[in-house]
């Protein structure tokens, strides 16, 4: 794939997955509280061979974006800039050292591999969102709850998302 | 020198890291504590626009439902019509005395002088720590800072923030929401807050054993904080139980409004709360 078109499916991506975040997964609230968020989709499956800066910069403004229309003031834009940086160390940890290789695609990877790679960075991602709009430890229980549950239901629909718009032949 | 070059371009992506995620966090600490920056919120114009829009068609598809919520007030509104029609002679002591009349509990002539824009809610956050409301009213509309939110049902929220077109208002379902309301039987004063767990419960806290709650009393606004006049509804008590500090009570409460379906509200301004704000002030920084 040559670099312009690469670039433009990127930035396709990007707007896809905040439309999708804010008009569909916004509206859910499974047991009143569970908003899955799935936006995470595009830092996870962000080119394996893309330069990581350029990672850490979308990972910003998408983050940006989403709590720009949910008034958490920053908090979507610092848990999305810490899971872009600690990607690399996920994905060595799930896939091992053969994603460096770039004979890996996550999409084709075996399923066991990559609920693991899908579930830590959802987790961690929830887990540094939902502390930083509490505000404080005092909801430390419910934040934790919501870290749980929240994540169980966006890993599923993440892993989902994999299966059918990922192409799994290039 | 050169080392200190190398260093950074060694670390980059670490050091890009650390000043972004701090800058996310800045901007959280400063979405809590009030200090908006304007572009950062959704009073900003292109996610004003694209809430508008995308309320504007969910309105269209749930018109019955928003129907029959103007029937059932147009009916109470008939109804309190018609007290009034067939009861002119006892209205006037009831008045008076301030007691309940059809719906709400506010002194009717105080209801003359409040300045009351209507509205309508196009985000509504319910499911978060610090859940905010969208509204499109702005200055342009007479909308300010510190005016109450109240549904036909009962409160809302209060406004915090405003811009031109849009305002955004503190939800009752907000931790750090503080409304004191009082018993509509007494005058014994609690202040009602959120734990942040379920939309349709709240907590009186800080209300003295001695108030007699009991389960089904009605809840009313105090009056005492300039926001919303005296009388205006809440809610009603579900539970009571002692609290840790002796002498109170801990008591649930559920709010009159369903806080997960909201659209039409309407905005309240008390004309004399600039005056009791400015003289409390001046007392102050006197004493």
């Amino acid at each position: 794939m040559n670099s312009s078109a690469q670039w433009l499916s990127i930035l396709g991506r990007f707007l896809v997955v905040v439309l999708i975040q804010i008009f569909l997964m916004d509206r859910i609230l499974l047991f009143g509280f569970v908003n899955p968020l799935i936006y995470c989709y595009f830092i996870l499956l962000y080119p394996l061979q893309g330069s990581r800066i350029w990672l850490i910069i979308t990972s910003f403004i998408l983050g940006l974006s989403i709590d720009m229309f949910n008034d958490t003031g920053g908090a979507h834009a610092a848990a999305s800039v810490f899971l872009a940086w600690i990607r690399p160390v996920l994905l060595n940890f799930s896939f091992g050292v053969s994603y460096q290789y770039n004979t890996t695609k996550i999409p084709n990877a075996p399923l066991g591999q990559q609920i693991i790679f899908v579930f830590t960075a959802v987790i961690l991602h929830h887990l540094v969102l939902f502390s930083l709009e509490a505000g404080s430890w005092t909801y430390w229980y419910l934040v934790l709850k919501s870290t749980l549950l929240t994540s169980l239901f966006s890993t599923v629909l993440i892993l989902s998302a994999f299966q059918f718009f990922s192409r799994k032949s290039i | 020198m050169q080392q200190i070059i190398e260093f950074f371009i060694r670390n980059k992506n670490f050091l890009l890291f650390l000043a972004l995620f701090s800058l996310g966090i800045s901007l959280t600490q400063n979405a809590h504590s009030g200090l908006y920056t304007r572009n950062i919120a959704s009073t900003n114009k292109i996610t004003g626009r694209v809430f508008t829009w995308f309320s504007d068609l969910q309105s269209y598809l749930a018109l019955r439902q928003q129907n029959e919520e103007l029937i059932a007030e147009n009916a109470q509104l008939l109804k309190r019509l018609n007290n009034i029609q067939s009861d002119t002679l006892a209205l006037d002591s009831l008045v008076k005395t301030g007691f309940k009349i059809g719906m709400a509990s506010v002194d009717s002539s105080e209801i003359d002088r409040l300045k009351i824009i209507q509205a309508h809610v196009i985000n509504n956050a319910y499911h978060r720590q610090k859940n905010t409301l969208t509204i499109d009213k702005g200055t342009l509309d007479g909308v300010a800072p510190d005016m109450g939110v109240a549904s036909p049902m009962g409160i809302v929220g209060i406004i915090t923030h405003v811009s031109e077109h849009f305002s955004v208002a503190q939800s009752i379902l907000n931790t750090s929401s503080r409304i004191v309301v009082k018993s509509k039987n007494s005058d014994h004063f609690g202040t009602l807050i959120w734990d942040g767990e379920k939309p349709d419960h709240l907590v009186l806290t800080e209300i003295p054993k001695i108030a007699s709650l009991s389960i089904g009393d009605s809840l009313v606004t105090d009056g005492k904080s300039t926001i919303f006049p005296r009388g205006w509804p809440v809610g009603t008590v579900t539970d009571i139980n002692p609290a840790k500090a002796q002498d109170y009570l801990d008591v649930s409460v559920r709010p009159h409004t369903d806080m997960s379906s909201l659209y039409h509200v309407y905005l309240i301004q008390r004309p004399e709360a600039t005056e009791i704000r400015q003289l409390e002030k001046r007392s102050q920084n006197e004493l």
